[in-house]
């Protein structure tokens, strides 16, 4: 177990290395300087120039990252250039509001997804399956955006159920319940999409198992009907489950950037897009990078379950 | 179950033929399947209501796109003046806006799935039939992309590279290939170990003819279904663009930039938000269900 881990961890350096190297050239390939982009059109281009030199930009592009590269592994991203403070304390700042929001829709999309799926497949064809099954795909086809802001005007503007924007209240206190009633409204808009998906993937892998020998045997052996599903049909139906949570981490943090905007909340989506606007090679390199890591890892758990979950996995390695 | 009762519909019908049996190939079947899946069929019709309208849509209303109207700002919808979307906050035609950005949320929608579809059907056949090392190397690039949160990719050239209604579809289209490459290469890998390809190589087809009559149709199948999913994914991820302020600019227009405009005064003008919303809404749950659709169509045993 150590030894795959160990394995699997060395194998997401080439793949950070191939995305830094990516995101370098890209930004690099800017059109108008980020020295002009800080100083403004007013600038005199000895000033320019001074500012080009200070900020390291006046070498060449593979020096440049082979240097960005040293400074990284020792824990230095460099410097914000709009902000001006270090990258790395930005970034985790805003991370861990990315993360609750993110970890949290995660969770509620694994939980109601698969609860779905697995009643509407118990049920095929029923009058849950077809109510589930609508549910999801109007669920699937309303934008994270247009529910967030359908749910500000209803629960909080009109209701008052929920506060209508950031992550904690200006006055009082910083307790979980406060958390709780300003991550609602976000963590549910972002869950909608990724538990439709989860849902259709379940039902079709539940009904997939349900027509294979073992669980005719189980039945056979009279088996309860309820233990049957528990036991016997749910792990199995739970692999493609399990292995599309690697992909829905990646679409939950993309969906995190637009929700983040929408409802104000202190994460990376709102300072990546700033990042990127003003040319801030650094910042947007700084979270690329985090962000993969994140993903990576996160991938790397699903795998693990993975293999918690299907015996055949195991004996492969 | 479905196949059985697919299956005795089919016995059925060749019992009415009367005596006139004909083999049905299984694309006849598919075809049979779909037009019986009454919400995918209605899909169709609303989508391609949707799409004429779109052209002829702002062509019907008195008002041109950019036309300020200063005595209608903020109009509600109604019938009288012919304002029948309302107006926005400059006073400019809401039906004409709405119409024109969905030729745009559409075209978008359709062209970058074309790019998608190119590189990814090139890409994941290339990679399953080579097979072997290069195969290895070419899904390992992959894998880097998929760590990658493609919003952040697409932001990142959107933004160095100017923010132009063609490079939103090739940005779009070039990154949301990696799932289309994915599954054709399976497809073709698995597809090149079938008896049936061995039997036809045995029976001495030559490759042209396998990768016609075997290969291609058998990949075909869940590509179609992939695409009709992918269409909506881009529209959406538009939309996302467009609200982040990094999508189709001034003055064109789409259902995302509308949105977002919307957005800002949803308390006062309700429909500059609620008709483009609306109309995004209804179009993705078209495309969602005639994917689903297709794929119990082509792929009876998937339900």
């Amino acid at each position: 177990m150590a030894g795959y881990i160990l394995k699997r961890l060395i194998s997401a350096i080439p793949v950070l290395l191939g995305i830094s190297v990516i995101v370098f050239v890209i930004m690099a390939m800017i059109p108008g300087d980020p020295a002009t982009a800080i100083l403004g059109s007013y600038a005199t281009p000895e000033n320019v120039a001074k500012l080009n030199r200070d900020l390291g930009l006046d070498k060449p592009m593979v020096e440049r990252y082979f240097i960005w590269l040293g400074n990284m592994l020792t824990g230095d991203f460099g410097r914000s250039f709009s902000l001006n403070r270090p990258v790395l304390d930005e970034v985790l700042d805003r991370f861990n509001a990315t993360l609750v929001l993110a970890g949290t829709s995660f969770v509620l999309c694994a939980i109601f997804g698969v609860a779905a799926g697995v009643v509407s497949a118990a049920r095929q064809y029923g009058l849950a399956d077809k109510a589930i099954t609508f549910a999801v795909l109007i669920g699937i086809s309303i934008p994270s955006f247009f529910l967030g802001m359908m749910m500000i005007l209803i629960f909080s503007v009109n209701l008052k159920w929920f506060p209508v924007s950031g992550m904690w209240p200006i006055y009082g206190a910083r307790d979980i319940g406060a958390l709780v009633s300003h991550l609602t409204l976000p963590a549910i808009s972002l869950a909608v999409v990724a538990t439709g998906v989860v849902a259709r993937l379940s039902r079709s892998a539940m009904l997939e198992v349900l027509r294979q020998d073992f669980i005719r045997t189980a039945r056979a052996k009279g088996m309860p009907g309820k233990s049957v599903v528990v036991s016997h049909m749910l792990p199995a139906a739970l692999l493609p489950v399990v292995s599309y949570l690697g992909p829905a981490v990646a679409n939950i943090v993309t969906g995190a950037v637009v929700v983040e905007t929408i409802f104000q909340l202190p994460g990376m989506g709102r300072f990546f897009v700033q990042g990127a606007l003003n040319r801030d090679y650094p910042t947007v390199l700084g979270i690329v990078v985090v962000f993969a890591l994140a993903v990576i890892l996160m991938n790397l758990i699903v795998d693990l379950l993975y293999g918690l979950l299907d015996p055949r996995v195991k004996a492969g390695r | 179950m479905v196949w059985f009762k697919a299956q005795r519909d089919a016995q059925q019908d060749l019992m009415n033929a009367a005596g006139a049996l004909r083999g049905r190939s299984p694309w006849q079947d598919a075809i049979t399947r779909f037009t019986r899946n009454r919400a995918a069929m209605a899909s169709v019709v609303v989508l391609f209501a949707i799409a004429v309208m779109s052209v002829v849509g702002p062509k019907m209303s008195p008002y041109a796109m950019d036309e300020l109207a200063w005595d209608a700002i903020g109009a509600p919808p109604s019938l009288d003046g012919q304002r029948w979307f309302g107006t926005d906050d400059t006073g400019r035609d809401m039906w004409v806006l709405t119409w024109s950005g969905a030729q745009v949320s559409l075209a978008i929608g359709v062209l970058t799935t074309v790019v998608a579809l190119a590189i990814g059907v090139i890409y994941g056949a290339t990679a399953g039939y080579l097979g072997g090392r290069t195969d290895m190397f070419m899904m390992r690039f992959v894998d880097v992309l998929y760590a990658l949160p493609l919003l952040f990719f697409i932001v990142i050239l959107v933004t160095v590279f100017g923010r132009n209604i063609y490079l939103v579809f090739l940005a779009i289209g070039c990154v949301e290939w990696l799932t289309m490459a994915r599954i054709v290469r399976g497809q073709t890998l698995s597809m090149k170990r079938k008896e049936f390809v061995e039997a036809a190589v045995a029976g001495g087809s030559s490759g042209g003819a396998i990768v016609r009559r075997h290969i291609i149709p058998n990949v075909v199948g869940p590509v179609i279904v992939y695409v009709t999913l992918l269409v909506p994914t881009n529209i959406l991820v538009e939309s996302y663009l467009s609200f982040l302020g990094l999508g189709v600019q001034e003055p064109l227009t789409s259902w995302g930039a509308l949105i977002s405009r919307g957005a800002n005064s949803v308390q006062t003008t309700p429909w500059l938000l609620l008709i483009p919303a609306s109309f995004l809404a209804v179009t993705l749950f078209c495309f969602n269900f005639i994917g689903d659709g297709l794929r119990d169509a082509l792929d009876p045993k998937d339900r």
